[in-house]
């Protein structure tokens, strides 16, 4: 088996963790302020949806702009439990970075049940920052995405997620050409084993990795993989991210 | 927020994706119009203004403003001055209701056949990809919203079914796919919502979309596929009928006459 501090093979995984890194670096240098802006709101009870996309527009635009960044989309969701009326997300995305509609809309009742979507779940339940997907966004950026999110807390009570989506198509841009100078072929998969990005010709976004079953654990794909001769899965030690580096 | 609740559906946020190029006041009206039919926007609701529909569709501003115009001629919207003002959807169900049937009576039979074979094939090459794709609790989460609209009301059912099947379309991992499915479903949810009071309908497609979505869990196409074939025929045979009784309301005696005839010639 390759040594894991394999130069060559560790590049990819390098280049993830470096494009990552630098997403939740934006978003964990955003969370210092949204809660400085949202606390005292939140407190009183007295945060709508409208002003939470006024308080948190130039910020989140920001995030958007980040200049060696491809960020797609970013902004806030909020659990319903501290909105009082209109939408809990905050939402702006695309190069005009325009605001997604039904965050301007004024009505009584809203919902898309956020809890369901794995961007928002994964951190409530677990506290920590998650990169969700690649899933098909039709909710946001109507692409294949990667969220990441951030918790945030007021009190010690999770009030939401800050979150930042990527374009598989951008994060391609950044990791294919470096695949495909390796000698064997590179996959990136996620946590559930279904493949990001890859040089296999054999595999499409949203495969899971051959021996594993869609949703699978990095260690049941570690195992299924080991197997194989030559193959090496390195794991992300920040992201729930892997690399998967063996002949095609 | 209960998923019972539903008013921002899946279907909600595509009304407002971009359109993108300029002068479509009829694709603007189109879009709105469809939503309203779809139960997507409902009675009372309030429209985003109209710069913000324009940033949204990607559109002037005088573009969305000719589209809100015909639309309010058309008694589907109304727009209110004053600090709590805007354009509000006026459409009642029973107005939604009549101008559904008059668009099933419009599209000719074999456009409405051929319409739910595309929605039934599009709708089957999701299921495919997401029955290799799809994860436990990507589908464990659908289960559990389908379980919990068996008990909605009418509006909020439609709602959350048609988000249900728009998220096991997404779940097939193809952009392609899903935006298609989102866009047949734009067409034909008008036209499915007609069954919608009838409790039995109601009750064959939710049985239809939860073995779908056991189906897909145990990784077994052929039964997922059966699953869609019998909801799209089941509902495409309610349709017919529907269809067949309102065009006889419309012909009156005529259609009796010629039933007659034809069995009189059918005769010995």
């Amino acid at each position: 088996m390759t040594p894991r501090n394999d130069a060559a093979v560790s590049v990819t995984l390098d280049l993830v963790d470096e494009f990552f890194g630098g997403v939740f670096d934006s978003l964990a240098s955003w969370l210092p302020t949204l809660e400085q802006q949202l606390a005292p709101v939140i407190r009183t009870g007295g945060l709508t949806g409208a002003g939470l996309a006024s308080l948190i527009e130039a910020d989140a635009l920001a995030v958007i702009g980040d200049a060696w960044l491809p960020i797609y989309g970013a902004g806030f969701c909020a659990t319903a439990e501290v909105i009082g009326s209109g939408n809990p997300l905050a939402w702006w995305q695309g190069p005009q970075r325009q605001p997604l509609l039904s965050a301007a809309i004024v009505g009584e009742q809203y919902a898309v049940d956020y809890r369901r979507l794995e961007w928002f779940r994964v951190p409530e339940r677990t506290g920590r920052g998650h990169v969700a997907g690649p899933y098909v966004d039709y909710l946001c950026s109507n692409e294949i995405t990667l969220t990441s999110s951030l918790p945030l807390f007021v009190d010690g009570a999770f009030v939401g997620v800050a979150c930042a989506d990527v374009l598989v198509s951008s994060l391609e841009a950044t990791l294919l050409p470096a695949m495909e100078r390796l000698e064997n072929c590179a996959t990136l998969v996620n946590a559930g084993g279904r493949v990001v990005v890859s040089s296999n010709p054999d595999y499409a976004t949203g495969d899971p990795y051959r021996g594993v079953r869609p949703g699978d654990s990095l260690e049941t794909l570690t195992e299924a993989v080991g197997e194989r001769a030559g193959a090496v899965v390195l794991r992300s030690e920040r992201f729930p991210l892997a690399v998967v580096v063996e002949r095609p | 927020m209960a998923a019972g609740s539903s008013r921002g559906s899946r279907m909600h946020s595509a009304v407002f994706a971009p359109i993108g190029d300029e002068g479509r006041a009829s694709l603007v009206e189109g879009r709105i119009d469809r939503a309203i039919s779809a139960g997507a926007l409902a009675d009372g609701e309030r429209l985003p203004s109209e710069s913000e529909l324009a940033r949204s569709f990607g559109v002037a501003v005088v573009t969305v403003r000719e589209a809100l115009d015909a639309l309010r001629k058309r008694g589907l919207i109304e727009t209110r001055r004053g600090r709590s003002g805007g354009s509000f959807v006026t459409a009642s169900r029973s107005d939604a209701v009549a101008n559904n049937e008059g668009s099933l009576l419009a599209m000719p039979r074999v456009e409405l056949n051929d319409l739910a074979v595309h929605y039934e094939t599009i709708a089957a090459a999701c299921a495919e990809f997401a029955c290799v794709r799809a994860t436990p609790d990507e589908l464990e989460v659908i289960q559990e919203i389908l379980a919990e609209a068996r008990g909605a009301g009418r509006e909020a059912w439609r709602r959350i079914i048609t988000d249900v099947q728009l998220e096991l379309a997404g779940l097939s991992q193809s952009v392609r796919l899903t935006r298609e499915h989102v866009r047949l479903q734009a067409e034909f949810t008008p036209l499915l919502t007609l069954q919608d009071g009838d409790a039995e309908a109601r009750e064959r497609s939710h049985d239809a979309l939860t073995e779908q979505v056991q189906a897909t869990l145990d990784r077994d196409f052929p039964r997922a596929r059966a699953a869609i074939r019998e909801s799209v025929s089941g509902s495409l045979r309610w349709l017919v009928r529907r269809r067949a009784t309102l065009s006889a309301g419309l012909l009156g005696g005529e259609r009796v006459t010629l039933d007659h005839s034809l069995s009189a010639q059918e005769g010995p």
